[in-house]
């Protein structure tokens, strides 16, 4: 994996963002362009991105739209886990939304530079 | 570029599909608004319960203890016993995004359930891909249902997200690899996510152990992964576990024996599927006589596990007639998504009988076709509240202004189910519908009235009340059948410090009474009008104890 392969991801991220925008703007039509984005930001900034990237060890394996999908499932099901035990250890719930998804992209990456090996 | 073809004919209907489902339920139930600025689409009590519990973790920071009790402050220590995955995700996305968490709460199993569908579609994909494709048609029935509908507007949330990861399971199962952290995610979140799943996703695991074993195909890197996963899983999720065995089980363990659920949103039956509930049956047989050639044939078991999930969870949705109860209703919600692989295994082999071998793109054009006609055709009724922008305008103020150790005493309102009133986050007492007609019918005005402490019934269900824990890991708790005397009791109205009146009902004689015991109360110099709406008022006591109404015949009519 390299910084070309990460920035590839990235524009594929890009494209999925602006192809959901469209999509959950047509379903939500009598919603304003702001509330729509703020909904649709935040869930892709704390599923979507970290759970591309955490399989992205495996993206010889998987291609992106499947590895997008059961990485996202992957996402919300780390993120519920951690969550708990974070709060339980004090730290508030309102900051695991900004410090989780770093945290598995962060892992994700690091599992990367392993190559595609269970 | 027959790849790329093929990887844009994959990405088209996925999107398409997507579109389509998210505008038949979520956009439908929502009149097509994300934010109505009060909880829209809230049709039943549980609703708000998942709601107000995620609300009460977003304010305290985390689910230590249950917020309703930590608020309304009886047993402020009774610990946050609720499968815990959905209430934080709720609450982490609220607390990021903003976004009030009535919309955050509402919008998971929605997009859990997308997911869901995309994810089964990939493992359909790993039996056969023309067959996967010919498998949509059948999710749409997701939203067709009335019973489907239910689920999202009833309230049905942690269970229907918690089955995403039951399908992430068998996703991860069907690699050729498996890796025991990403396995560990999906069976921690399982447990955490819903309890009562876990023997789900270990019969999962059994299930793909028989296959393998009957392929002769069981590889020993497999078990040590396996092993290593679930011993990280149990170490998540010890504490989910230590909760549920010693206070759920006590108080919901039961096994029952249902055939119907009306007062849960009603039962998905194949019958509803129309046709497909044929191809879906002939499917069931197709598969079983494909799994039982190919199984002599000794193919690798995860090559067989997508067509063994789907005849898995047709008969687990059967187990309501074996005490499973509630918890089988609720897998068979999600049997347009588990089952969706029948159809496409008899559709393709009718293309067979009828000397058609279908391709990906004629199977894609048939299933756009089909999804589009049913999203057409589509009858189940959705929309509107429980909730009113003016009663959530009410529980807000109550919420944000009152102190929190404030008593509030809510007297009759049709709207006031139980748990919506959580939302108000402070001690509260609602009076009993029967006390007020009692009073009606005697046309007497009353300081005392039979109320019960809404909250989360479930600390008063256990006995000893005070919650004493002997044994640190067995509590030896028990349900206690008589609880509703700690909740139901008749109590003094000049005692509590906020009084909530409504200004309509449907039967307005309520309304009236209410707004007479108001106007009667506020001539006490110590009584004033705090707050006032379209919906009600709220009455400020600056003097609770005090005696505040004149009991006996009302003085005139109301």
């Amino acid at each position: 994996m390299n910084l070309r392969t990460i920035i590839e991801d990235l524009k594929r991220h890009a494209v999925t963002y602006g192809v959901l925008s469209i999509v959950l703007q047509a379903v939500f039509f009598r919603e304003s362009i702001s509330v729509v984005q703020r909904f649709l930001a935040s869930f892709y900034w704390m599923f979507l991105l970290p759970g591309a990237f955490l399989l992205m060890r495996w993206r010889e394996r998987w291609g992106f739209t499947e590895r997008l999908i059961a990485g996202s499932a992957l996402s919300l099901a780390a993120f519920g886990v951690l969550s708990y035990h974070l709060g339980l250890l004090g730290l508030h719930v309102r900051l695991h939304g900004l410090l989780l998804p770093p945290l598995f992209i962060a892992a994700g990456l690091l599992l990367a530079r392993g190559g595609d090996r269970a | 570029m027959m790849k790329l073809r093929k990887a844009w004919i994959d990405g088209a209907v996925l999107l398409f599909m997507l579109a389509v489902l998210l505008h038949l339920g979520y956009g439908r139930i929502l009149e097509h608004r994300l934010d109505h600025g009060y909880p829209f689409g809230y049709l039943a009590a549980d609703t708000f319960q998942h709601q107000s519990r995620s609300d009460g973790v977003l304010r305290l920071g985390n689910f230590r203890y249950e917020p309703i009790q930590h608020f309304i402050g009886i047993y402020p220590h009774f610990p946050g016993y609720y499968p815990p995955v959905f209430l934080q995700l709720a609450a982490a996305w609220s607390g990021l995004s903003g976004l009030p968490t009535y919309v955050t709460a509402q919008a998971l199993p929605f997009l859990t359930v997308a997911l869901a569908m995309l994810l089964m579609y990939h493992i359909a994909r790993r039996w056969h891909p023309v067959m996967a494709l010919l498998s949509l048609p059948l999710f749409p029935f997701l939203f067709l249902s009335q019973a489907g509908v239910n689920a999202f507007t009833w309230g049905h949330w942690p269970q229907v997200t918690a089955q995403l990861f039951l399908i992430l399971l068998v996703w991860l199962l069907c690699q050729p690899f498996w890796n025991p952290f990403l396995l560990a995610a999906a069976f921690a979140s399982i447990v955490m996510g819903y309890t009562a799943y876990a023997p789900i996703a270990a019969l999962l695991v059994a299930a793909y152990v028989t296959l393998a074993l009957l392929t002769r195909t069981l590889e020993k890197e497999k078990v040590h992964a396996l092993l290593i996963a679930s011993a990280m899983a149990l170490a998540l999720s010890l504490k989910t576990l230590h909760l549920f065995v010693n206070i759920l089980i006590p108080t919901q363990g039961e096994v029952s024996v249902l055939r119907d659920w009306a007062a849960g949103g009603g039962v998905v039956h194949l019958a509803e599927f129309g046709l497909q509930a044929w191809l879906l049956v002939a499917g069931a047989v197709l598969s079983v006589m494909l799994l039982a050639k190919s199984i002599r044939e000794r193919g690798q078991a995860e090559r067989w596990l997508p067509l063994v999930f789907p005849l898995l969870m047709l008969v687990l949705g059967f187990t309501n007639l074996i005490g499973f109860g509630k918890r089988a209703f609720f897998l068979r919600l999600l049997w347009p998504i588990y089952l969706s692989l029948l159809v496409g295994v008899t559709l393709y082999h009718v293309g067979l009988l009828v000397g058609k071998k279908l391709t990906e793109a004629s199977a894609a054009a048939i299933s756009l076709g089909a999804i589009l006609f049913i999203a057409l055709t589509a009858t189940a009724s959705a929309g509107g509240s429980i909730m009113s922008p003016e009663m959530w305008q009410l529980l807000s103020w109550l919420r944000d202004t009152t102190p929190q150790d404030a008593k509030l005493f809510f007297f009759y309102g049709d709207e006031f189910i139980g748990d919506n009133l959580w939302n108000v986050h402070r001690y509260h007492l609602r009076v009993m519908p029967e006390a007020v007609v009692e009073a009606l019918v005697n046309r007497s005005a009353r300081r005392f009235w039979s109320t019960t402490i809404n909250s989360d019934t479930l600390p008063f269900t256990l006995v000893p009340a005070d919650h004493h824990k002997e044994n640190p890991f067995i509590w030896g708790w028990s349900a206690n059948n008589s609880y509703e005397y700690l909740l139901l009791r008749e109590r003094d109205m000049c005692e509590q410090d906020y009084l909530i009146f409504v200004k309509h009902s449907r039967q307005p004689v309520f309304a009236q009474y209410g707004q007479y015991l108001a106007s009667k109360l506020l001539e006490n110099p110590w009584f004033t009008l705090a707050f006032e709406n379209d919906y009600g008022i709220v009455l400020r006591n600056s003097m609770p104890g005090a005696s505040c109404i004149k009991e006996g015949p009302i003085e005139a009519a109301p």
